[in-house]
């Protein structure tokens, strides 16, 4: 294992020195007789030369150059050994004298970025594992052992089903086994994820090969996701509760939004009509005239008894289930449902100061609503080809939360800035907003006895001011 | 007072419901000032005499229920009608805890606000000419402190004012309400609706320097 490190060292991490400049220059030397005598600057080539398998075989060589096993030839006479070995070694012995000194170094580096190397592979939290042509592990890192359950001596020199079979169920060994046939056979890299002891891992396989491109060894990495797994599993859970309480919420506010919005015209018809009834009245008019008016009075009450039952449905719909909530944690599950859009569209969502919020009773679900509204708005604003932000901050003034949404997202036209709350008015394309959101927003606001700015300078951002009481 | 006498002032941020509720009450002989902000009235009370004002609830920037309060502190004795949404119970017992003396739902009824109108009147009581236009934020301040019994000192120290200019703002009010000494003062203010509440303390621009 360490021959493939120790080769591949110096090609993948050439000049690996942190904080010693001097060594800068034979580095790159270094670097140049390296490129120069092998040409091909890959693990083929190395496993090639340095016949990993003879080591292995013979016992002389400690796969992992962590093991500290005795008898076992230590890492560096092992280089050396391989070095005089290996026919691309020649040519440096004829090199200048100024090329000798750079072997020197040469030397010297690939020793310390063994060493790098080394707690590097032991300190990756993904297990990996190097497996001869015939299934035996040559090399393992110390993630490997710990879940295989035992030490890396115990494990290197063995058969992989062997290890497999103590840990994993008869089923899956056979599966993994399968998987590595597949790769030992084909010689093409296989990915594939597994389960085992409620864990999930993500494994790949890389097959390495020979001039002749016949598989010598299999590297294997295994990556535990389940977290990740989890995490995803419960985003898409929460998106779908959000999203069926959305509904119930939006018929509800809907209602709401019609109720209101029907009430402001149906005053002016009744008061009209009943001011030009009282008029007629005084003078002298014909009492079919006075009938029609009041035919439309009567028309116009029905419809008021219908607005008011949507109020109604409304009220029910949204009175329900208040609670004191956190302001930060429905703020933060809210911006997790945006995230992905905000990335798309180059804007960074954060939060400033929510955690030191009281918690206001009303139902969550209102709230998340005007913070996903207003996101929502800054995001969309976003034109996607500079980097933009959206701001949200909290604090409390004079009894009342105040929560301010500040984007640099290019503003709103003077012109649509009076009608952005209303309901149904949006600058989006037809089928890609109902412009609901913002009116929605501030029906919420208002009902919890609040209210709602907005300040904008066009080119540049909005700023959204929330100020809702304290209960 | 009757309702053709009657100054009406009433606030709706809807134009439609303005031009509607101005013609329905000039329709039956009353008087109509309306005003497209809460700020706008507040500044239209202390140029001209008002009798009655009605109130839209929900407007952008202040709302009605905060516009009832200020007008609680400032002008007590005049009667006050919000209109709310349907069935809106929470907002109709803050209307009626910031002093409406009525509520009304919208769609608004032109009897209904006509007789709600005419029910405010008969029991509004009328200050003194000189008080029409009502006391100044700060006048109405000092009054607080001076129901609380304190001395103008005393008051000059709360607010972080003179002595004398405390002293200048007493005069004012004494002139406004037409009395000679403290006690003439707090009985006549108490009439005409003054010292009911916590108003004065808390709403003014300058309350909060004062605490």
């Amino acid at each position: 294992m360490h021959h493939l490190i120790a080769c591949g060292s110096q090609d993948v991490l050439p000049g690996f020195e942190p904080g010693r400049k001097q060594d800068a220059a034979p580095c790159s030397a270094r670097a140049k007789i390296a490129t120069a005598d092998r040409p091909h600057g890959d693990w083929r080539v190395m496993d090639h030369r340095s016949k990993p398998e003879r080591h292995v075989r013979t016992g002389e060589c400690c796969a992992s150059s962590a093991c500290t096993k005795p008898g076992r030839s230590k890492p560096d006479a092992d280089v050396e050994q391989a070095q005089q070995q290996c026919e691309c070694a020649q040519p440096l012995l004829d090199a200048p004298a100024d090329h000798v000194v750079a072997v020197d170094l040469d030397r010297r580096i690939g020793h310390a970025n063994r060493q790098f190397l080394q707690v590097l592979l032991h300190a990756i939290p993904e297990s990996l594992l190097l497996l001869d042509s015939e299934g035996r592990i040559l090399a393992c890192n110390e993630t490997a052992a710990r879940r295989a359950g035992q030490s890396i001596q115990e494990l290197v020199g063995r058969p992989v089903a062997d290890c497999l079979a103590s840990i994993a169920p008869c089923d899956l060994c056979k599966e993994r086994m399968a998987r590595i046939a597949e790769v030992r056979y084909s010689g093409e890299p296989a990915h594939f994820t597994d389960e085992r002891n409620g864990l999930v891992f993500e494994h790949s396989l890389y097959p390495v090969l020979d001039d002749n491109n016949r598989v010598t060894s299999i590297v294997i990495f295994a990556r535990d996701v389940t977290a990740q797994i989890q995490a995803q599993k419960e985003l898409r859970d929460y998106c779908e509760r959000l999203r069926d309480a959305e509904q119930l919420t939006s018929l509800g506010m809907l209602s709401a939004t019609l109720a209101h919005e029907l009430t402001q015209p149906l005053s002016v018809i009744r008061l009209t009509t009943q001011t030009a009834l009282a008029e007629l009245r005084k003078v002298n008019c014909p009492d079919a005239i006075k009938r029609d008016l009041e035919a439309s009075l009567t028309a116009s009450a029905t419809i008021a008894a219908i607005v008011s039952q949507f109020g109604n449905y409304a009220r029910q719909s949204t009175r329900t289930k208040e609670a004191d909530v956190r302001i930060d944690s429905v703020a933060e599950g809210t911006i997790r449902l945006l995230e992905q859009s905000a990335r798309q569209a180059n804007v960074t969502l954060r939060t400033e100061s929510l955690g030191a919020l009281p918690t206001i009773r009303m139902q969550e679900n209102e709230l998340e609503q005007i913070i996903f509204a207003l996101t929502q708005n800054a995001v969309e604003a976003a034109d996607g080809t500079k980097d933009r932000h959206l701001l949200i901050a909290g604090s409390v003034h004079d009894g009342e939360i105040e929560l301010r949404f500040e984007d640099n997202c290019g503003g709103i036209q003077p012109a649509h800035l009076q009608n952005i709350f209303k309901p149904f008015f949006t600058t989006k394309p037809p089928g890609k907003g109902n412009g609901l959101g913002l009116s929605i927003a501030r029906l919420i606001v208002r009902d919890r006895g609040g209210q709602i700015s907005v300040q904008s300078q066009y080119g540049e951002g909005t700023t959204f001011i929330v100020r809702l009481p304290r209960n | 007072m009757s309702p053709q006498e009657a100054h009406v002032f009433f606030v709706d941020d809807e134009p439609g419901i303005r031009t509607a509720v101005q013609r329905a009450l000039e329709s039956s002989g009353m008087h109509v000032s309306v005003f497209s902000a809460a700020e706008d009235c507040l500044a239209g009370l202390v140029g001209q005499t008002c009798d009655v004002l009605v109130t839209d609830f929900r407007m952008d920037g202040m709302d009605g229920v905060s516009l009832l309060r200020e007008v609680k502190r400032r002008f007590p004795w005049m009667p006050t009608i919000i209109l709310t949404a349907y069935g809106d119970i929470p907002l109709a017992v803050a209307a009626t805890k910031a002093g409406a003396a009525e509520f009304l739902e919208k769609p608004v009824d032109r009897q209904e606000l006509l007789a709600a109108i005419e029910r405010a009147l008969e029991h509004a009581v009328q200050p003194e000419p000189s008080l029409r236009t009502g006391l100044s934020d700060a006048e109405a301040q000092v009054l607080h402190y001076v129901f609380d019994g304190k001395t103008s000192k005393e008051i000059a120290h709360t607010l972080s004012r003179s002595t004398r200019t405390i002293e200048a703002h007493r005069r004012g009010i004494m002139r406004k309400f037409g009395t000679k000494n403290i006690a003439q003062l707090i009985q006549r203010a108490t009439t005409l609706g003054f010292g009911m509440d916590d108003n004065g303390r808390d709403d003014g621009p300058n309350a909060r320097r004062a605490h």
